[in-house]
């Protein structure tokens, strides 16, 4: 009812009003960043839930070296004769299937996340093993020479020529010291996808010293209903090797984001009480400065709901114009930080981010308003 | 004090006994009439005391003067107006004086005499606000008019303490 | 003519650190409708004390004060807050506008809080910014405006719901004389050509003597009354002045 007074209390204290804008849109924006990292995560975890489909690793843990903190593991070790073996093994699509070696060559910066880039050592030919319904969008899609390569797209980013720019069919680079030409490049994919650099198994094995050994075997199975007796077969033929498929991904991948994602929803709560707190210093001090025009307002009639809606008002301003702020600054600082951001994402923690911002503004006015709603008439005489 | 009005007047400019009385009237906001005796009694004073003088005679028969002021009228008119006032008659207050003798007489009751006396005041008081309200535009007649309210407003206040002192009075005897 | 506000036996005891003080203590008294009331006394004789509780602002500690008959003390906060909008206008000595809002919106407000339509009020407004005479100053903030000019709107705002009973402390209080002149010219006039009953509380006899009765407080009780009623001929007082000073 008395919001035109609301928005006129604010403009009054400008410099304040503007400054407590921005505390809301510092802590929002860093919501919503938040929100779009870990969505990001998740969108990663899904697309990468799905190439393994119809897929299981067979890996050899080091004791102690859990799936969950780095997969696919680059401490695994199988002798390649064994190895081949299983290739042959019962329900194995061997054409589809593949020996494969991990390295990693570049790790990363952002927390919890997989390399930078990592090698990819893969048979030729059998370079869908590991891409799954991936698909090259540029060049070739079979490492034919012993030094092509095919890139993902983090990869190709961070051996491109010039900052910032992908490197190109067939630019040559340089890895582990040796050179290597580009021959393919990966559509756009998860990131385990996107920070591989496809090459021969054997170079691989020859460039990083690892001659004799694989990290895993991937095998997919001939039929789609085939993976389970696949993985039955492997687990007791080789009890010492362990079997990753979709669901223990699902399930160890899981286990390693639970923990961050309660670090980040720590931080989120953290940064909402941070907001609720400063809109509501802000409001109590303005009750208190403001009590004889309040105690003016009950004299001359108004119920003590109007003065609690004039005060849950003045709050929600505050916060709903902070909210809406956020969204470009979110967007620079995402730009700002990794280059990148993720707009349908943002526009979405956006929306559900005015909820929020009522919540923020509701809930910060609530100990303000009942101050305000206790103010007695008589306190308008007062002038000393 | 009506004397030096006329001396005043004169200093001006001459004039004879009609003109004084129209000038006196208009300057007092013209709600009294003077009457001319007073004002002849108060020019032949002036001039018997060397004051004021006939400065001409009109000889329409009916002996209309005209008078005007001496030097030594002059003299005695800016002696006057340069020495400043002495408060002492304006302290007079009689209903301090009906107080005392109530209570010399042994008549209680000071609190209705207070009250009627307070009402009393407050019908002048009343009675001047509109008398200033009404004459704003005339400087004279105003300055009168809030110089009296100014008065009462204090007479009115020294009767709450006339209240407050003779209750304590009243109750410690 | 009828009762607008009564007192009956009406106290008012304050209570501060363990220590109690009795501001009013046994006052009756009644308004009558298009009366125009003074209450005078020395400061502390609890002139603000008693004119809270006939606002509906405060309530007495024992007694009675019917509004219209009804006892304020039987009316929750709610009720007492629609007779304050409504009924009852409060002009305060320090004007209390609020400094946000411009001349014109302070005078709607009390209609907003009142529950007047949107139509009425620009009209109402209207007219009371010509009888307060600052419809030149509609859009000007509080700040903008002398002591007078904003008393005036607070009257205008006091009067904006065409209350039965108009209140105001000290209204002159901070004010120099012409102006307080004037406001207290404006007062009479509403009561005078409106009908609208006033009570004013003031220290100021000159004041006072605007009123067609005049209470006289001291140490929480009725003192003294007086009646003022009766035409009034300047010119006589003129005369008896005169007669006075050139005696
Ligand atoms: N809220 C309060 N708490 C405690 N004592 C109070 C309160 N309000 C008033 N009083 C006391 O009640 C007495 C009467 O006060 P009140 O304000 O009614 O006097 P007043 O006649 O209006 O004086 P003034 O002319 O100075 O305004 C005073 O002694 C005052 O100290
Ligand atoms: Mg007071």
């Amino acid at each position: 009812m008395l919001i035109d007074i609301a928005f006129k209390n604010l403009w009054q204290r400008r410099l304040r009003t503007i400054l407590t804008i921005l505390g809301i849109v510092v802590a929002v924006q860093l919501y919503l960043s938040i929100g779009s990292i870990m969505r990001w995560y998740d969108e990663d975890l899904q697309g990468r839930l799905l190439a393994f489909g119809g897929k299981v690793y067979v890996q050899r843990l080091v004791s102690g070296d859990l799936i969950s903190e780095d997969f696919p593991s680059s401490s695994s070790s199988i002798d390649t004769e064994m190895a081949q073996e299983l290739l042959g093994g019962e329900g194995v699509d061997p054409q589809t299937s593949s020996l494969a070696l991990f390295v990693t060559v570049e790790r990363s910066l952002r927390p919890f996340s997989p390399p930078l880039v990592i090698a990819v050592g893969i048979q030729p030919g059998h370079e869908g093993a590991f891409l799954g319904t991936f698909a090259v969008s540029d060049g070739a899609a079979v490492l034919r020479g012993e030094r092509d390569v095919i890139l993902g797209r983090d990869a190709a980013l961070h051996y491109g020529s010039r900052e910032g720019e992908m490197a190109t069919v067939g630019e040559t680079i340089v890895i582990a010291g040796e050179t290597f030409t580009v021959i393919g490049l990966l559509e756009p994919t998860p990131t385990l996808f996107a920070s591989a650099v496809l090459l021969p198994l054997e170079t691989a094995q020859r460039v990083f010293d690892r001659q004799g050994t694989v990290s895993a075997v991937i095998l997919t199975a001939r039929e789609v209903g085939g993976v389970a007796a696949m993985r039955t077969w492997v687990e007791t033929t080789y009890p010492a090797l362990s079997v990753t498929g979709q669901e223990e991904l699902a399930q160890n991948v899981e286990e390693m984001y639970a923990n961050m994602r309660l670090f980040f929803n720590a931080i989120n709560t953290t940064i909402i009480l941070v907001a609720i707190v400063v809109i509501m210093i802000v409001m109590v001090v303005a009750v208190m400065e403001r009590r004889r025009e309040i105690g003016t307002l009950r004299a001359i009639g108004a119920r003590k709901r109007v003065i609690l809606g004039m005060i849950v008002t003045e709050s929600l301003i505050i916060s709903l114009i902070g909210v809406i702020l956020a969204l470009p600054a979110s967007i620079g600082m995402n730009q700002l930080a990794w280059g990148s951001f993720y707009p349908s994402e943002i526009l979405l923690e956006w929306l559900r981010s005015f909820g929020i911002a009522i919540a923020i503004g509701v809930l910060a006015s609530l100990l303000p308003a009942l101050q305000a709603m206790r103010v007695d008439p008589l306190e308008s005489l007062r002038y000393e | 004090m009506f004397a030096y009005t006329i001396l005043g007047l004169l200093a001006r400019q001459p004039h004879h006994g009609y003109d004084l009385k129209r000038a006196i009237e208009q300057a007092l906001g013209g709600s009294r009439e003077i009457n001319f005796g007073q004002i002849y009694t108060t020019l032949g004073r002036l001039e018997r005391d060397g004051l004021a003088e006939v400065q001409s005679e009109a000889d329409d028969g009916r002996g209309k003067k005209t008078y005007r002021i001496t030097a030594a009228g002059r003299r005695e008119l800016e002696a006057w107006l340069d020495q400043p006032v002495v408060k002492n008659e304006s302290f007079k207050d009689a209903f301090l004086v009906k107080l005392i003798v109530r209570h010399l007489a042994g008549y209680g009751d000071a609190l209705a005499a207070i009250t009627r006396q307070r009402q009393a005041y407050l019908k002048q008081l009343r009675g001047l606000t509109a008398l200033a309200a009404e004459k704003a535009d005339q400087p004279f007649v105003s300055l009168l008019a809030e110089g009296a309210i100014l008065h009462l407003q204090a007479d009115l206040r020294w009767l709450d303490l006339c209240d407050e002192r003779l209750e304590s009075l009243e109750s410690s005897s | 003519m009828s009762t607008i506000i009564e007192t009956r036996n009406v106290h008012r005891v304050f209570g501060l650190n363990g220590m109690t003080v009795e501001a009013v203590r046994g006052i009756s008294l009644a308004v009558q409708a298009g009366e125009f009331v003074a209450i005078v006394g020395p400061s502390g004789s609890g002139k603000s004390s008693l004119l809270h509780m006939l606002g509906a602002m405060d309530r007495a500690s024992q007694g009675e004060v019917l509004f219209e008959g009804q006892d304020l003390a039987r009316l929750g906060d709610g009720q007492r807050t629609d007779l304050r909008a409504s009924k009852i206008g409060f002009v305060f000595q320090t004007f209390n506008l609020m400094p946000t809002l411009n001349v014109y919106e302070n005078i709607e407000i009390a209609m907003r809080l009142g529950g007047v339509p949107r139509r009425e009020r620009r009209q109402r407004t209207g007219d009371l910014l010509a009888k307060v005479g600052l419809t030149q100053r509609a859009r000007h903030l509080p700040r903008h405006l002398s002591g007078g000019e904003r008393q005036r709107v607070a009257i205008a705002r006091a009067l904006a719901n065409r209350p039965r009973l108009l209140l105001a402390d000290e209204p002159t209080g901070n004010l120099d004389s012409r102006t307080g002149t004037g406001i207290l010219e404006l007062l009479r006039a509403v009561c005078s050509q409106d009908g609208q009953t006033v009570i004013i509380v003031t220290h100021d006899f000159r004041a006072a003597s605007y009123a067609d009765r005049v209470l006289v407080l001291r140490d929480g009780r009725i003192r003294g009354e007086t009646r003022l009623q009766g035409d009034l001929d300047t010119h006589q007082v003129l005369g008896q002045l005169l007669e006075l000073e050139l005696g």
